[in-house]
């Protein structure tokens, strides 16, 4: 079965100059992506998780390994601008740091640009740019210059500017990590809604936990290799390896955890308030002696 | 009497101009030597306004800045002098890093207070050490350094003043869950090393939960609430009204309470709930 | 807020001077300061000073905002005054002041009177045509495309006009981080504003170096935003934003002509009692 995005042995080094020993940033990762997927990369800084990013957009080219994207394979040879151009087509990219992305003075300029690049006709554009916006929320701001806006508010201007160009897939390079707690939920709730409601494959490379959390699958990278790779549920109740690669399990699941540490016997995959209460209520009701409606 | 305190402070931005806005309403707050008090409010509510008054970056339109008890505006010439004794690190501080080498840079602030070379050596290396960076880096450029290397530099070229109030804007702003537990760790020592007063800024309910002794959460340019953590924590329903949140596993407390469970302790951090459930388990199975 | 300053002072509108189309605007700014140089005698600047504050009029701006674009050259037009006065070796008219080595006559003034009226009318009429009725990124749009042609000959004139928008766009961003490190590096005791200017400019350093470095990174980041949204050049490229000429700017244009035509015959038929310029 032929998928979307498909990685094999996929390995990136840099450095090495002047006698310097080479840094690998990624070690022979194989995974595969499906159209319609909605993927968290959890990693702590440093573990490869842009590395992988800035690969599938061809921003960086394998030192080894090859990546296949729908149908194209990438190998350390590179590919032509041409074809560079047709996958970035595809494979739209958020960047981190919201202003360093905005190029024009005037919002639905910006979101033009990327169409404008395709070269395609003024109406089509115009179309194109009104809907992005409207998809984002942000219609009311398409007279608006950039720099007047919230963090969250620009993230949505250049994720509407992505949309413009209507790729298969949506990579976000920690695109929350800049923002405060209201823009990154304005954020992640516009990838959930596009993920949902147009079918739009996203790959959301972050550490904040509580927004891998939404993703249908998590994959976490540490040092340079894939270490896990399954549902939120699957990874989060693993606490242990979590905070050993420097990341966070949720705070329920820590609760439990550290109980069950403690002696006590207790389920160790609730992720959720309300699953991680259930455990609780049952583990205290029972102990006081009290008949439970359990 | 208070370490740090703040009466009555008001401020406008443009006044008499299209743009004018008042970003803080009579703000009664003060600090006590040796405590760490967290602020905690909406991104607009008046968090950076209040927080570059404590050094005197900007000047109050109404109200007094008193640091040990005196107008630190009393002499407005002088006013470096209390940047001194009052160290602001500020959001993403690593922008700020432009000398030759990081150990220059950090020594910064004690050049332009005066300081003898062998005393900035001495401090530097130990500004150096209070943020776990290796002494091998103070020769190199702070542009080879790595991010969360360079915001370490950033916070050691303040620390290295030996400020007697140190108030740190979002410190782990963008940094990993390993990088955040790291610096938060290393400025807690502060207070313990130094007996400073620490001011913390978070949007982490977390946070203040985990490392605070007092919390005061900021609305629209007022004090809503300032009391200990377990005061603050003891009412959630008022923290809710103003559109805050309580930390994750709090809510299980909540739900439980909602149950007909009622736990007694700190429950607002992973550590107080586990030893609340491990007391009304042990008081259970005493049967 | 620094940043809250737009450049240029643009003032929203929707005056017909507004609504002209910006590349004609750069045209008759063009033809009105040909016309103003080529002005010889009093009357005809008296008629381009009326024109002048039609114009103003014209662009429903208010007078206090448009005379206080005025008030910085004040010192430059006084000084302009007395020097004209003091130096001119020109001998005409009826001696108004003999006291020494000083001879002041009454046409001195009148040509000093002259030369500030041109400079004042310049100001006015750029200010109201190009500053306070256009804004930076049209008028960028404009130029590159009057300048379009000469991309036949190998002139960059796409990559001039990207690179005027993203300074345009960044400039209130770079504002506002400026900032933003001056806090931070007088929060360690900086002093930015004492002292004599060399030692004012040396304490710029902990700013100036921050913030250059910042902007390369800025630059690079932008670079790769682009490319990866497919940007390769004007290859192929075509824009949302269309500038439209209408029937208003052909008359506007005919009026400037018209008014530059009028100065030549003002200067020639008109017998003069004053001759200046």
């Amino acid at each position: 079965m032929s998928h979307f995005i498909e990685t094999r042995n996929l390995t990136f080094e840099y450095g090495g100059e002047n006698g310097e020993r080479p840094i690998r940033a990624l070690s022979d990762v194989s995974l595969s992506i499906d159209e319609g997927e909605y993927i968290a990369v959890l990693g702590h800084n440093g573990s490869g998780k842009s590395t992988l990013a800035k690969l599938l957009n061809l921003i960086l080219i394998p030192t080894a390994g090859e990546i296949e994207i729908d149908g194209k394979t990438v190998t350390p040879e590179g590919l032509s601008d041409d074809e560079i151009f047709e996958i970035r087509r595809k494979i739209g990219m958020v960047f981190q740091n919201p202003d360093n992305q905005l190029v024009a003075t005037v919002v639905e300029e910006d979101v033009a640009f990327g169409p404008e690049n395709l070269g395609l006709p003024r109406e089509e554009i115009r179309k194109r740019v009104d809907d992005a916006l409207a998809t984002v929320g942000m219609t009311g701001y398409a007279r608006h210059a950039p720099h007047k806006l919230s963090g969250g508010q620009k993230q949505r201007v250049a994720i509407a500017g992505i949309i413009a160009m209507m790729p298969k897939c949506i990579v976000f390079d920690e695109s929350t990590a800049m923002l405060d707690p209201r823009g990154r939920r304005e954020v992640t709730d516009t990838m959930e809604k596009l993920n949902r409601e147009n079918g739009m494959t996203i790959l959301h490379i972050t550490h904040y936990m509580e927004e891998a959390a939404r993703a249908d699958r998590v994959i976490v990278v540490s040092d340079g290799k894939i270490l896990m790779d399954g549902t939120p549920r699957e990874v989060f109740s693993r606490v242990e390896p979590l905070l050993a690669c420097g990341l966070e399990a949720p705070q329920g699941t820590e609760l439990l955890y550290e109980l069950s540490l403690s002696g006590v016997s207790l389920p160790s995959d609730r992720i959720t308030v309300n699953e991680c209460a259930d455990a609780l209520e049952k583990l205290l009701s029972g102990k006081q002696g009290k008949t439970g409606d359990v | 009497m208070y370490k740090l305190e703040l009466k009555d402070v008001t401020h406008v931005y443009g006044a008499r101009t299209p743009f004018e806005r008042c970003a803080l309403r009579s703000v009664n707050i003060g600090f006590e030597t040796g405590i760490v008090t967290g602020l905690i409010g909406h991104t607009g509510s008046g968090k950076s306004t209040l927080v570059q008054m404590m050094n005197g970056l900007i000047r109050p339109t109404k109200g007094t800045v008193l640091l040990d008890g005196k107008d630190i505006w009393e002499k407005p010439k002088e006013i470096r002098s209390v940047r001194f004794r009052v160290g602001l690190v500020m959001q993403y501080p690593e922008y700020q890093l432009f000398d030759e080498t990081v150990g220059r840079d950090i020594g910064f602030a004690l050049r332009n207070k005066g300081c003898s070379e062998e005393t900035i050596k001495e401090k530097v290396t130990e500004a150096a050490e209070r943020v776990g960076l290796s002494p091998s880096l103070l020769s190199k450029s702070p542009f080879d350094l790595s991010g969360g290397q360079r915001r370490r530099a950033a916070i050691a070229g303040v620390l290295v003043m030996d400020p007697e109030v140190l108030v740190l804007d979002e410190p782990a702003a963008g940094l990993d869950p390993r990088g955040r537990a790291e610096i938060l760790g290393y400025l807690y020592r502060y207070r313990e090393t130094n007996g400073a007063t620490v001011i913390l800024v978070s949007h982490s309910m977390e946070d203040m939960a985990q490392y605070c002794d007092r919390v005061a959460v900021m609305r629209d340019g007022e004090i809503y609430a300032d009391g200990t953590t377990d005061e603050i924590f003891s009412d959630p329903d008022r923290l809710f009204d103003a559109g805050m949140d309580v930390p994750e596993v709090m809510k299980i407390a909540l739900e439980l309470k909602k149950r007909g469970i009622s736990l007694e302790g700190k429950l607002y951090t992973v550590e107080g709930m586990r030893d609340a459930v491990l007391h009304a388990l042990g008081k259970g199975g005493n049967r | 807020m620094i940043s809250d300053i737009t450049l240029g002072q643009y003032f929203p509108g929707t005056s017909c001077v507004h609504r002209l189309d910006p590349r004609f605007k750069i045209i008759l700014t063009i033809l009105f300061m040909v016309a103003l140089f080529s002005a010889r005698n009093i009357f005809v600047y008296a008629a381009l000073a009326l024109f002048t504050v039609l114009l103003v009029l014209a662009s429903r701006i208010s007078l206090r905002v448009v005379l206080r674009s005025i008030r910085p050259l004040l010192f430059i037009l006084i000084f302009t005054l007395i020097l004209h006065v003091l130096m001119s070796t020109r001998t005409d008219g009826r001696k108004l002041i003999e006291w020494k080595w000083l001879t002041v006559y009454d046409m001195d003034f009148y040509r000093a009177g002259v030369m500030i009226l041109r400079i004042v009318l310049l100001v006015l009429g750029t200010s109201v045509l190009l500053s306070y009725t256009t804004t930076p990124i049209s008028l960028t749009d404009a130029i590159e495309s009057l300048l379009k042609p000469l991309a036949a000959i190998r002139v960059p004139v796409h990559e001039f006009a990207m690179m005027m928008t993203i300074a345009l766009r960044f400039i209130p961003t770079m504002l506002e981080e400026t900032e933003k490190i001056m806090n931070a590096q007088k929060a360690r005791g900086a002093d930015l504003s004492s002292g004599n200017p060399f030692k004012k400019i040396r304490a710029l350093i902990p700013v100036l170096i921050p913030l250059i470095v910042s902007a390369f990174q800025r630059a690079l980041d932008l670079a790769t935003a682009m490319e990866c949204r497919c940007y390769r050049g004007s290859k192929g490229r075509t824009k949302l934003v269309k500038l439209r000429s209408t029937p208003a700017d052909g008359v506007a244009l005919l009026l400037f002509c018209a008014v530059l035509a009028g100065v030549y015959l003002g200067n020639y038929f008109i017998p003069i009692g004053i001759s200046v310029g």
